[in-house]
């Protein structure tokens, strides 16, 4: 997937602003239930206004833009793949987004399993029978494409709200948008 | 309690007693049950669903079978399939260390974790030790130069697979062993070092420059032919003159000769018309050298 870019704004990091200056006393840190009282009232905002297959999309597609970003800005893209990812599960753990796995990794046909425990979206909350990691798909297909410029599909095929402990994610080449 | 309660209760003892006895067991979907009886059956199918692909589950990973399909929703899988996400993750991690990544690191499988990461750095100290070995003995602990070995190495090399022509150049520093009597070892070393540094300077990445003991050098220059050699000898006497002007304490004096190899089987004789143009070069700069002081 790549999101449908608005000609209204184009998300920058320097958007982010300068948190040290900002908050020189609370600091770089909050509780996970800030951000998930922002994602999940967002979802709701979203999905009353259109609905909750346009909400899911639209977190996709913010994922993916935050997925780049932090890609870009964070990452070095010119290692090989398996470093690459190695930095990435670093920085996912260091950033508390969650401990990611991989599973199995395909690096030919550029297809991998990978999965995320202690996911900073969905774990621990009540089992819904649905996948709710729409933002983590778009996350991971957003990072994949800015280290190697081509597009994925990502899929969440066990998540918490599923009744699963840990959320796995099928990543394959997105032929259909490429 | 009709009929048909006490047949469901009598088959579902049956599957828990199966289920106890670690043999399989399967959802016994009944109909028609009494009014009370029938969301309990239900309930337990769920159960025994469960438990049934728990099993499957725990026999797969007990026979190592990491690929065993689980499927989605059920809490009592959870541990289980956090265990399988592990150990599939260890084998991605396995897999890579093989293949050379020891920056691999584990952090979720209790004391396996503290061995397998103490494995790594084992591997990494050796490798580390490895390329410590390789590095000295491929290479002069003097000058920092390749060594003989080195250079054995590189024409064989050439000789099994090689882009021709193939220049090589003897240099040999002239005086050394008098150096080295009157002025000591280490005045020596240092003109050893000096000319290695002089005749590094001089040549391109792809070059390959060796000493080959005491007081000789050789050069590779990889498809070089004679005007490009001759391009090179030029070069080099052009740094030697600029060594010894910025230090005229203790210049050095380098001989030189090249041989150019035109295919494989040409590399040894080009290697001995180096050797005699070496020669030819000290006998006429020493003959110049007592010129000079003649006239003086």
């Amino acid at each position: 997937m790549i999101p449908a870019f608005g000609t209204q704004y184009d998300f920058q990091w320097t958007d982010l602003g300068d948190i040290e200056l900002g908050r020189p006393n609370l600091g770089q840190q909050m509780p996970v239930v800030v951000y998930r009282l922002a994602q999940y009232t967002m979802r709701e905002a979203l999905s009353k206004r259109y609905g909750d297959e346009v909400a899911g999309d639209i977190l996709r597609e913010s994922g993916w833009i935050a997925g780049r970003e932090l890609c870009i800005n964070t990452l070095d893209t010119s290692k090989p793949l398996t470093a690459f990812l190695a930095d990435l599960q670093s920085k996912l753990k260091e950033l508390g987004v969650g401990v990611m796995r991989i599973e199995q990794a395909d690096l030919e046909r550029l297809t991998l399993t990978i999965t995320v425990s202690e996911d900073l979206d969905c774990s621990g909350l009540p089992v819904s029978g649905t996948t709710v990691c729409d933002y983590d798909e778009g996350f991971i297909a957003g990072v994949l494409h800015a280290y190697s410029g081509q597009t994925f599909a990502v899929k969440e095929i066990d998540c918490w709200a599923t009744g699963d402990r840990t959320c796995r994610f099928a990543i394959t080449p997105d032929n259909a948008a490429a | 309690m009709n009929e048909a309660d006490r047949r469901y209760l009598a088959a579902a003892t049956q599957q828990i007693e199966a289920l106890l006895a670690a043999r399989a067991a399967k959802p016994l979907q009944p109909t028609g049950l009494s009014e009370g009886l029938q969301p309990f059956a239900e309930r337990l199918d769920a159960l025994l669903e469960s438990l049934a692909a728990l099993r499957r589950l725990s026999i797969a990973l007990a026979n190592g079978d990491l690929a065993h399909e689980t499927p989605s929703g059920s809490h009592l899988l959870g541990p289980l399939k956090q265990l399988q996400s592990s150990l599939r993750h260890l084998t991605w991690q396995t897999q890579q260390v093989a293949q050379g990544d020891l920056e691999q690191h584990v952090d979720f499988l209790g004391d396996f974790s503290d061995a397998f990461n103490q494995m790594i750095q084992a591997l990494r100290e050796k490798r580390l030790a490895e390329e410590k070995i390789r590095y000295l003995s491929e290479h002069d602990s003097l000058t920092g130069l390749h060594n003989r070995a080195f250079f054995d190495t590189e024409l064989a090399r050439l000789r099994a697979k090689g882009t021709y022509p193939v220049s090589l150049i003897i240099a040999d520093l002239d005086g050394l062993k008098r150096v080295n009597d009157e002025l000591g070892h280490h005045v020596g070393d240092l003109l050893i070092q000096k000319a290695a540094q002089v005749l590094q300077t001089s040549l391109g990445p792809d070059d390959v420059l060796a000493r080959l003991g005491g007081d000789e050098f050789a050069i590779i220059l990889p498809g070089a032919g004679a005007s490009q050699a001759d391009t090179v000898l030029a070069r080099l006497r052009t740094a030697e003159a600029n060594a010894n002007r910025k230090e005229a304490v203790f210049p050095i004096h380098i001989s030189l000769g090249a041989g150019v190899a035109s295919d494989p089987t040409d590399l040894r004789e080009a290697l001995r018309r180096a050797d005699e143009a070496m020669y030819a070069d000290k006998a006429e700069r020493k003959a110049a050298s007592g010129d000079r002081s003649q006239r003086r």
